[in-house]
Parts: C-alpha cells; sequence; structure tokens
C-alpha cells in the first residue's frame, strides 16, 4: 500500500516539550481504500530520560471501529544521548464498506509514558480516508461473464429430459387412445370400441348392424367421403398403409353389402363378433402407424 | 356380383346387351351415355340430351331408335313451329284440294315408338307445352279424339352453344324427362383420330343404316319395364339411403355439405320432386338389372344419380347464374357426404 507521506509534528496536550523531543506521525493516504485493503500510521517518537513509553497502554489488537481493526502495534526503541526513540507502527485492514463511497475516521491514539511517577500522554489525532465498494454502478455495462458456469445444477438438460419424458407419455397416450378427444380423432379406434360394446351387448342383429355401421363410419372419417365398395381402391390409392389389408376388407365391403342391401341373395355370411373385432382391430394399429 | 334373375329377365337382359353393343358400332366414345339411354328404354322414361354443336347428339338418338326398330318420328325445333304443326300439316293435294294429313306425332299412332325432337329449346313455349302433355300422359287430343301412344319414348336434344332465339324449357317440362344427359367429344386421342380418319364415320346415314334394327321388341318394353320394377328388390338400408339423397337436394346442409363461397341455407330453391324421386329409383332399378343384381346397391343409384337428379334441382337467381359450378359440386358432395350404410 502506497503510504502518502504526511509529516506532523504536533504537541501532545498532555506533553512536555521538554520531555518529547521528537514526534512525527505519518498519517496514511486518505484516498483509494476498498474492503480489505490494509494501511498503516507510522509514529516516530523521542521520549528524555529518565521517561519512557508505557507499551502495555497501547490499544490492543482487534475491531478498533465499525470500519476497521488493528493488529498489534510494532514497536521497536533504542536510547542514545539521554533519550529513548520509538518506531511505533499502526496497522490497520479496511473490514467494512458501506454501498457507497464514503469517508470513515482512522481514530486517533493515546501514547502513555511516565518517569515513574507522573504519567502523561501524548496524543496520535485521528484523521480521514475514503473507502469505495466493490460495486459497479448501476447503470454500469458490465462485460459478460467468460467464466465457466458451475455444473452443479445443469437446467437444460434437466428441461430437455423432462419434456422429452412428458411428450413421450403423451405419445403413448396418443398411440393407445387413452384421451377421450384423441379416440375421436381415431375412427377405427372408436368403431373398435362400438364392436366390442356390441359384443358385450349380445350379438344380436341390432348389435350386428351397429357394429358394421361404426365401421363404415370408421371408413368414411378415415377416407372424408363415404366409401362405397366400389370405391375400395379409391380407398387403398389414397391411405397406402391400409394396402396389406385389401383381401380382408374387401371381403368386409362384399359381407356388409349383402347384409345391408342383398339379404340372402349375396354373399352376407355374418362375422363373429371376434372376428370383426380382430379385422377392426388390425386397422387401429394401421390408424397407429403399428404396421 | 353376378346374382340369379328370372330366366326370362335373364333373356331380357343379354337383348338388352346386344342392344347396347350394337349401338357402339356406330357411337364410338359414349359408352356410359349409351349405357344411360339404355337404361331410359328399359325404365320407360324420356330423355334430353345437351352438348356442344357437332358432339354426335343426333347421330347418338339417331341410332338409337334405328336399333331399336319401330316407327319413329323427328321434328325439328325452330322458332316459328307451331303445336299443330305436330298435330297435323295442311297443304293442296294432286287434285288441287286442301287436304290435311295427321303430323309427325299422330301420323304412327299408337305404333309410335320413338318421337325425336331436335333443338327442342328453338321451339316456343307453347310447343313445348304440348310436348309436356305427350310427355307426361302419352296422349294428345287431335281431331275431336283422344290419341295414346303407350310405346312412345321422347328424346329431345338442344346444343348449349347458341342462346339466342331460343326459349328455356320450363321446370315442369324438365322435369318430366328421365335423364338430362350431357353429351361431350370423346376424350382419348385414338377415338378422336377415328372420327376424324376413319371414313366409315363420314356418311352418318350409312353408319346408322348398316346397324341391325329392331333388335328390341319395342312393344314389350313396357311390360318387361314393369317386371324389372318388380323383380329388383330394395332393402330399407338402401331405400333409406335414396331418401337421404333426395332430401339433401333440398337441405344439403343438414348433411354436411359445404360449397366454398356459398351460403348453404341460401342455395337451393327447389330440390327433387316426388316424381323425380320415383324416376331415379326407376333408372336405378334398371342399372342393377343391367349389371345382373336382383338386389339394389349404392352404386347403381350413382350410375344414374347425376342424370337423373341435377336438371330437377333449381338454385336461387343469384346462385343460379353460377347452376354449371353449383351443381357439379352439390352432386359430388351428395355422393361424399351422404352414408350408406
Amino acid at each position: 500500500m502506497a503510504a502518502l507521506a504526511l509529516a506532523t509534528s504536533l504537541a501532545a496536550a498532555a506533553a512536555d516539550e521538554r520531555i518529547i523531543t521528537r514526534l512525527d506521525i505519518e498519517q496514511p493516504r486518505s484516498f483509494g481504500y476498498h474492503i480489505g485493503d490494509r494501511f498503516s500510521r507510522d509514529i516516530k517518537l523521542e521520549l528524555r530520560a529518565p521517561y519512557v513509553l508505557d507499551t502495555k497502554a497501547l490499544p490492543a489488537a482487534g475491531r478498533f471501529s465499525e470500519f476497521l481493526t488493528l493488529d498489534t502495534p510494532r514497536i521497536t526503541s533504542s536510547a542514545r544521548d539521554g533519550a529513548t526513540s520509538y518506531d511505533i507502527r499502526f496497522d490497520y485492514q479496511v473490514v467494512n464498506v458501506g454501498l457507497e463511497a464514503a469517508s470513515i475516521a482512522v481514530p486517533h491514539h493515546d501514547l502513555q509514558y511516565s518517569n515513574g511517577q507522573e504519567v502523561l500522554k501524548a496524543l496520535i489525532p485521528d484523521t480521514r480516508i475514503t473507502v469505495t465498494p466493490l460495486r459497479a454502478k448501476d447503470d454500469a455495462t458490465l462485460a459478460a461473464n467468460t467464466a465457466p458456469a458451475p455444473r452443479v445444477f445443469d437446467a437444460t438438460a434437466l428441461w430437455a429430459c423432462a419434456t422429452s419424458l412428458v411428450l413421450s407419455v403423451l405419445g403413448l397416450v396418443f398411440m393407445h387412445g387413452r384421451l377421450p378427444s384423441w379416440r375421436r380423432a381415431r375412427p377405427f379406434m372408436l368403431a373398435f370400441d362400438e364392436v366390442r360394446a356390441a359384443q358385450r351387448r349380445g350379438w344380436r342383429d341390432e348389435d350386428y348392424t351397429a357394429a358394421l355401421r361404426a365401421v363404415h363410419r370408421a371408413f368414411n372419417a378415415t377416407a372424408g367421403r363415404t366409401v362405397f365398395a366400389d370405391a375400395l381402391t379409391e380407398f387403398f390409392h389414397e391411405h397406402p398403409a391400409y394396402a396389406g389389408l385389401h383381401a380382408p376388407l374387401t371381403e368386409f365391403f362384399a359381407r356388409s353389402r349383402g347384409f345391408f342391401f342383398a339379404p340372402g341373395v349375396v354373399h352376407d355370411e355374418r362375422y363373429s363378433a371376434s372376428e370383426l373385432a380382430a379385422l377392426v382391430k388390425r386397422c387401429c394399429d394401421v390408424e397407429r402407424g403399428l404396421t | 356380383m353376378q346374382m340369379p334373375v328370372d330366366s326370362a329377365l335373364a333373356d331380357w337382359r343379354a337383348r338388352a346387351l346386344d342392344f347396347e353393343r350394337e349401338v357402339k358400332r356406330a357411337i364410338i366414345g359414349q359408352d356410359r351415355s349409351v349405357r344411360l339411354l339404355l337404361i331410359a328404354l328399359f325404365a320407360r322414361g324420356h330423355a334430353l340430351l345437351e352438348g356442344d354443336v357437332g358432339v354426335g347428339k343426333t347421330t347418338l338418338l339417331r341410332a338409337i331408335a334405328h336399333v331399336l326398330g319401330g316407327n319413329f318420328a323427328r321434328v325439328e325445333g325452330t322458332i316459328d313451329l307451331m303445336p299443330n304443326d305436330l298435330v297435323y300439316h295442311t297443304y293442296i293435294n294432286e287434285h288441287g284440294r286442301p287436304a290435311v294429313d295427321p303430323g309427325p306425332l299422330l301420323k304412327h299412332g299408337e305404333t309410335l315408338a320413338t318421337f325425336f325432337f331436335n333443338e327442342v329449346n328453338r321451339a316456343r313455349p307453347q310447343v313445348h307445352s304440348l310436348l309436356l302433355r305427350v310427355m307426361a300422359e302419352r296422349s294428345v287430343t287431335a281431331f275431336n279424339r283422344e290419341y295414346y301412344f303407350p310405346h312412345l319414348q321422347v328424346f329431345a336434344d338442344r346444343n348449349r352453344v347458341e342462346k339466342e332465339e331460343t326459349f328455356e324449357l320450363p321446370a315442369a317440362a324438365r322435369d318430366r324427362f328421365l335423364m338430362e344427359l350431357n353429351i361431350t367429344m370423346p376424350a382419348e386421342r385414338e377415338l378422336q383420330h377415328a372420327l376424324m380418319f376413319d371414313t366409315r364415320f363420314f356418311n352418318v346415314d350409312a353408319l346408322i343404316d348398316d346397324l341391325r334394327s329392331g333388335v328390341l321388341p319395342y312393344a314389350e318394353l313396357n311390360d318387361i319395364g314393369a317386371a324389372i320394377q318388380r323383380h329388383i328388390t330394395t332393402t330399407a338400408t338402401v331405400e333409406h339411403y335414396a331418401l337421404d339423397l333426395c332430401a339433401a337436394t333440398r337441405a344439403p346442409a343438414d348433411f354436411g355439405i359445404a360449397i366454398s363461397g356459398v351460403d348453404m341455407g341460401k342455395l337451393v330453391l327447389s330440390g327433387v320432386s316426388p316424381r323425380g324421386m320415383g324416376m331415379l329409383m326407376r333408372a336405378a332399378k334398371v342399372a342393377a338389372w343391367l349389371e345382373g343384381r336382383a338386389a339394389l346397391v349404392p352404386e347403381d343409384i350413382h350410375a344414374v344419380l347425376n342424370e337423373t337428379i341435377a336438371h330437377r334441382i333449381f338454385f336461387t337467381p343469384v346462385y343460379e347464374l353460377r347452376r354449371a359450378d353449383m351443381v357439379t359440386a352439390l352432386m359430388q358432395q351428395l355422393v361424399d357426404k351422404v352414408a350408406a350404410p
């Protein structure tokens, strides 16, 4: 710490010039301090014999003010020509700084000396230094922090994982049509439900009729128009995923035609509930992109 | 799908298909129109042909009349044609005396099998009115008596290019036609090549004279037509479907039919009439019979739907101006949106 030399010779109020032949005080510079900075105050004192400095009366190390701490004073002394010279150094450290720059006091000290009978004091006067906080002003432009981010918690990766997990779950729910609104978007899945419901009702004539109609509705919804037996080729052309079911679906339309339009006249062999459910299930798989 | 049919009907079906093949010897590229006119013959309905000039409307009708056989009469629609011109004509005979002879309608009496009205829209409404009665009742009053034409079938044509000095057929007259066919030129290039370079098609008279005549005994068509209607069965499902189709012509929005840019609630002024509904079913049953079916299926209805229904739908004035576009879109949507079963 560069010190600003400030030599001051002061006569202590309680001192006698005939006793103190020298008192030089070098105060610290008065500005440019931040928290943690250290600075010193050097004092050169010369006392005529028989007066000596009472070192036990020097201030103790520790918290010295709201803003400063004081180390144990360092003292060296030498005697010559009936006088004793003392070099005293007080080392301070700034331990507290406000949010704004401020002038703080470095308090005074008393140097107590005696001849064994009389006790006198020399005053080391206080001084002020300016301390400033280690922070930018609010309107300052800060450079980007290029330091690597701590890897204790990677939020981006966590979000990515969570999103993937949610999408996977939603995909599974969608594929299996577990939500009613999504099930409505799966015509063959709805038809499958209706075939199973008709099966549970007993698979009577009206149940069989309802089941066949449900399957036709699924075809119509998938194609976006009514699908007739003679338009199946067009259906397979527009929905090639179902081409693998060409034979059973053609068979379905033939049986349906017999049942609805020419009972007892043309091919109207009925499906069993399990047969029709199995056929619609295969359509569901195509619809879900599983085949 | 082949089904067993009554042996008499099976025999008649073979003759009908023979008739169709014979007509196609002279008429190429019009297979669907030939089939539809064959359906009209056995459904005992009249047919109106419309199309551009020179696409073969008259040739087609002449070929049909020739192969069918029986007595045939023809009249050309002109602006000065009057109803009496169909019933009689007057002239000064070889003895210098005025004479009155039956017109084309009465000349053959009850044996008239085919009446061909060429350029029907050039005739005045008075003539349309007479034609309307002839088509509806197959009879006419003349010389203080009723003349009946039990085997009569009317074929009319009109070209759609010229609209000046023409009289649009009234809705009532159009409704009496079983079918209204749109005749277009063959799209296939090889057929156009044949019509252009095959000299056989240059002489229409010779082309038609080369066809066999009397392939079908026209006097029996009424009976066989009735037998077909009795023989072809319909289930509740297909009847429901046919009713829905007709209902959709009256209230298309109720069946989810939508045409871009059209207020469907204000589109239709009048849908298919009860007479039209009956004619649709008659034609569809004949279509089923010709396909060898004993039961009606939706595809049989589709086979005749456009030609038996479209001309019976009338749009509100703002949309009638765009009739061609509107009717095409509506007919397609009828098939697409009305479900069966």
